[in-house]
């Protein structure tokens, strides 16, 4: 262990945190940042959310981000200008130096890769449903995105304590694809539970009847779609300007991503604010960007890559296929052909029946071939400008 | 997964215009040939001379004399715009005029095979007694000296090869046998020539490690030559002859083999003695090689351009355990292209670049220098063989496109700000990555780098044992601060309080 010095201040810090849960009764709080300044239903609406959240929740403890506002004193603030770039940064601040644990935000940069899993309630039968996903983009491509967020919707479902989620794909295009690729990960190994619809003959392809009645538990979608499920789930009882319901747009994920980032928006009401400092607190709490790891891991391990790899667009196959001569000893090399071009000039002598192979020695590229062949091989590689 | 670290790197130029002009493979082999040839004839006037050598920008990058990125700001040709200053030593190491190498030469021969003539070796003794690494022990080893007429007599009877300085035959190279063409003078030349200038580089490293020759543990040397006799005619033991000259008592040590591949599988191989515990302070060192010089010299004097391939390249570098402050050669993310791997350059970088990052969740962008074969592009272009490491970083871009780490657009970019220029002699394993060992190490100590990738690669059909292309690479990066070790105490002393706490209570409650 470290030097007796950093003990004892370990020692001191961990004395003062039980001290502190004591005080304040309720265990270990997650501290949890909110930019409470830019709502389209005013910076009051936000502090209200905080304020319920911590009276609904009392593992919370929110820290509001943005100008002082009069008649919330009484929150833990982190003051800024009244300006959201200064709210960003803050936030940005507070995160890395570990003031707070996780954020809920009205917007985010999110790179390509992470996106964000949303939580609606589903009114048929009062049942929550996680909606993978709402906000950001898990790939560019949309198959692998949807695939990619049903382990990310799995993923914060655990997380939130759903120890196993059942899993349902939302009717659209490519959803057959998306279903198809979670079943052969699930045949290989992958954990994964899928949900039934509740109209006749059952199955995870979802429809809109499924959502009504929250028939499982995540509902995987592209991200424009659920965007729109979130916004009417959320508004649909107040005529839309007021998003009264559910737990907002969800928190962040993605390979890599160790930020835990939640997103409301202009029109959440202070309802769906505290829902999302909740969910996020519990999400920051159980460590959700390493159980996106452990969820990947396992994915990866049962054949995702493969899977991904499988739906690129293939670039068109222009160059039919050129069969190689049988193949000999090639006891000669040649260098200086532009690396990208090797493999054309393989198949250009290929056609001219002369047997080639490219490599990539300690010399850079080069083509290797029988020495008897060499006079051909400068022939046929000139006439087609390689050399 | 424990790991070894880099504790200092070395690099050398014996500068050997003349053992170039004789005994380099081309002009050696047209000697024999056509010993009447322009090229022959022409081969003469392209000589670089010492003060050109050690005033080429590409030189003085290898020996740490310049920084990569000063370097790649000098205007071309660089033989043209020579550096207004020749610089013999650098932060790595050093280069050498041929008269000293010809003497240390005969300093590491054991076999009494390299004869001198004793004038030149009283002049040499001199000047070699002022180099700052010759200690007495090593100068003690030069011959007193021959009659020139001796010389002269195993020349012409004995199948001896002369030695020149100026001109001027000032030794000879003697055979180790009538028959065994595995003793022939020529043969015996390349090993010692090889063995001197892996030396040379070991007592650098030691020099820059701040130790003693006594520290090293174990040796392991990575060249591409073969010592051995009609029994065995590879068995070697480079490292152990190399330990001896240096004096390094307490070393013992082996050969790794993989054409230019063998020095990324040797630092490998290294790494992993250390991480395992088995030997502590491991010097990799390889020596060049005198068949290597002017090996494209056709080309240059056909083009009337300086034949630079004149110079013996070495480099050591001293792996020793990782203490969290040096550089950490990484054993989570080792490349290998195995047996099953295609040949194909695509196939090569895949195995060797994307996989060992993906394995350890990276990806290209995390590596801030990538650095495969670094021959210097003025060597190889005019000899058609185009610009090696730009074909590598390309391939490398290309890859980082198909697997959407970075986009078409930025490939240019990605070659500069992730590849470097060639600085290093056609020395085949000397330029094969590791060349960047020294100074990625100190721009990671200096907090200018995070991460390099080494990558090695290997033409092994050129043995014909077998036709399969190879390779390996490896990470050097910045040391992981300890963080687990913090938060497990965490836990447990949460624990403990809580428990002395509980004692605490128990006893007010019962008193």
């Amino acid at each position: 262990m470290a030097d007796n010095k950093t003990v004892k201040a370990l020692i001191g810090e961990i004395l003062g945190e039980i001290i502190e849960e004591a005080k304040e009764g309720g265990g270990r709080k997650t501290k949890v940042g909110l930019m409470a300044y830019g709502s389209e239903l005013g910076a009051e609406e936000l502090c209200r959310g905080a304020r319920l959240a911590m009276q609904d929740d009392p593992t919370v403890k929110v820290f509001c981000i943005g100008p002082r506002l009069a008649g919330f004193e009484d929150l833990n603030w982190i003051e800024t200008e009244p300006d959201e770039h200064a709210v960003s940064a803050a936030m940005e601040k507070a995160l890395s130096d570990g003031v707070i644990e996780g954020a809920v935000a009205l917007h985010y940069p999110f790179p390509v890769g992470v996106t964000t899993i949303g939580k609606i309630f589903t009114p048929g039968r009062g049942k929550p449903c996680f909606v993978a996903s709402s906000t950001g983009t898990a790939s560019p491509l949309r198959t692998e995105a949807m695939l990619r967020n049903a382990i990310y919707g799995i993923a914060v479902a655990k997380s939130a304590g759903v120890t196993d989620p059942k899993v349902g794909v939302l009717n659209l295009d490519g959803a057959q694809t998306v279903l198809r690729a979670l079943q052969k990960l699930k045949e290989s190994g992958y954990e994964i539970s899928f949900a039934d619809s509740i109209r006749k003959g059952g199955g995870a392809i979802f429809r809109g009847n499924d959502l009504l009645a929250g028939a499982g538990d995540v509902c995987v979608a592209d991200t424009l779609t659920g965007n729109v499920l979130m916004k009417l789930f959320g508004a649909w009882t107040t005529g839309g300007d007021y998003e009264a319901m559910g737990w907002g747009y969800g928190p962040s994920a993605g390979e890599g991503w160790n930020r835990v980032i939640s997103i409301i928006s202009r029109a959440s009401g202070a309802p769906v604010v505290a829902g999302a400092l909740s969910l996020n607190a519990r999400a920051a709490k159980s460590g959700l960007p390493a159980i996106v790891a452990k969820e990947l891991q396992a994915a990866r391990a049962a054949g995702l890559d493969e899977l991904i790899e499988a739906m690129q667009p293939k670039q068109a196959a222009a160059e039919e296929d050129v069969k190689a001569p049988p193949s000999e000893p090639t006891d000669e090399e040649i260098h200086g052909i532009d690396v990208l071009e090797i493999e054309n000039a393989v198949k250009a002598l290929w056609k001219a029946d002369v047997y080639a192979e490219s490599s990539m020695g300690c010399t850079g590229p080069v083509i290797k071939f029988a020495k008897r062949n060499e006079e051909k091989v400068k022939e046929v590689l000139k006439a087609a400008s390689y050399l | 997964m424990p790991n070894a670290a880099v504790k200092a790197a070395a690099y050398s130029l014996n500068h050997t215009p003349e053992l170039a002009l004789w005994y380099g493979n081309t002009p050696y082999v047209e000697r024999l040939t056509h010993p009447d040839s322009e090229f022959l004839r022409d081969l003469p006037k392209f000589q670089q001379n010492y003060h050109e050598a050690a005033s080429y920008a590409p030189n003085q990058t290898y020996i740490g004399a310049m920084e990569i990125e000063d370097f790649e700001k000098r205007e071309k040709p660089w033989y043209k715009n020579l550096e207004p200053q020749e610089r013999r030593y650098g932060r790595y190491g050093e280069i050498m005029p041929e008269d000293e190498t010809i003497a240390f030469m005969d300093i590491c021969d054991v076999f009494d095979l390299i004869w001198l003539e004793k004038g030149f070796a009283a002049s040499i003794r001199e000047k070699l007694a002022k180099h700052p690494l010759m200690r007495d022990d090593i100068i003690a080893r030069l011959e007193a000296g021959h009659e020139a007429a001796d010389i002269e007599d195993e020349i012409k009877t004995a199948a001896a090869l002369p030695l020149y300085v100026d001109d001027r035959v000032i030794g000879c190279a003697r055979r180790g046998h009538e028959v065994d063409p595995n003793l022939t003078a020529y043969e015996l030349l390349v090993n010692i020539a090889n063995k001197a200038s892996a030396v040379l580089s070991l007592l650098h490293l030691i020099k820059n490690a701040g130790m003693k020759p006594e520290d090293v543990d174990f040796v392991v040397e990575c060249s591409e030559e073969a010592a051995g006799d009609m029994n065995q005619r590879g068995g070697g033991n480079f490292a152990k002859a190399i330990a001896e000259i240096a004096g390094c008592a307490n070393a013992s040590g082996c050969d790794v083999r993989g054409f230019c591949a063998g020095p990324v599988n040797a630092i490998i191989a290294a790494a992993s003695m250390v991480a395992a515990g088995a030997h502590k302070n491991v010097a990799v060192v390889a020596g060049g090689a005198i068949p290597k010089l002017y090996m494209n010299a056709r080309d240059h004097v056909k083009k009337e351009l300086p034949a630079l391939e004149n110079c013996i390249g070495s480099f050591g570098v001293l792996v020793v355990p990782e203490d969290g402050a040096l550089p950490v050669i990484r054993l989570d993310a080792i490349g290998k292209h195995t047996v099953g791997a295609g040949a194909s350059p695509q196939t090569v970088t895949t195995v060797l670049t994307y996989d060992p990052l993906k394995k350890v969740g990276l990806t290209f962008a995390d590596v801030d220098k990538f650095s495969p074969e670094l021959h210097n592009p003025e060597i190889t272009l005019p000899a058609g063989a185009g610009d090696v490491p730009t074909a590598n970083f390309k391939m490398i871009a290309a890859l980082a496109v198909m697997k959407k780490a970075i986009e078409k657009a930025d490939m240019v970019n990605f070659t500069k700000e992730h590849g470097m220029t060639g600085f290093v002699h056609t020395q085949g394993h000397i330029p094969s990555g590791v060349p960047f060992i020294g100074h990625a190490a100190d721009a990671i100590n200096a907090g200018k780098m995070t991460r390099a990738m080494i990558i090695g690669k290997g033409s092994l059909f050129l043995g014909r044992l077998t036709n399969l292309a190879d390779g390996a690479s490896f990470l050097i990066e910045k040391p992981q601060p300890k963080k687990e070790e913090a938060a497990v105490g965490r836990e447990e002393i949460r624990a403990m309080i809580l428990e002395s706490l509980g004692e605490l209570a128990a006893g007010l409650k019962s008193r």
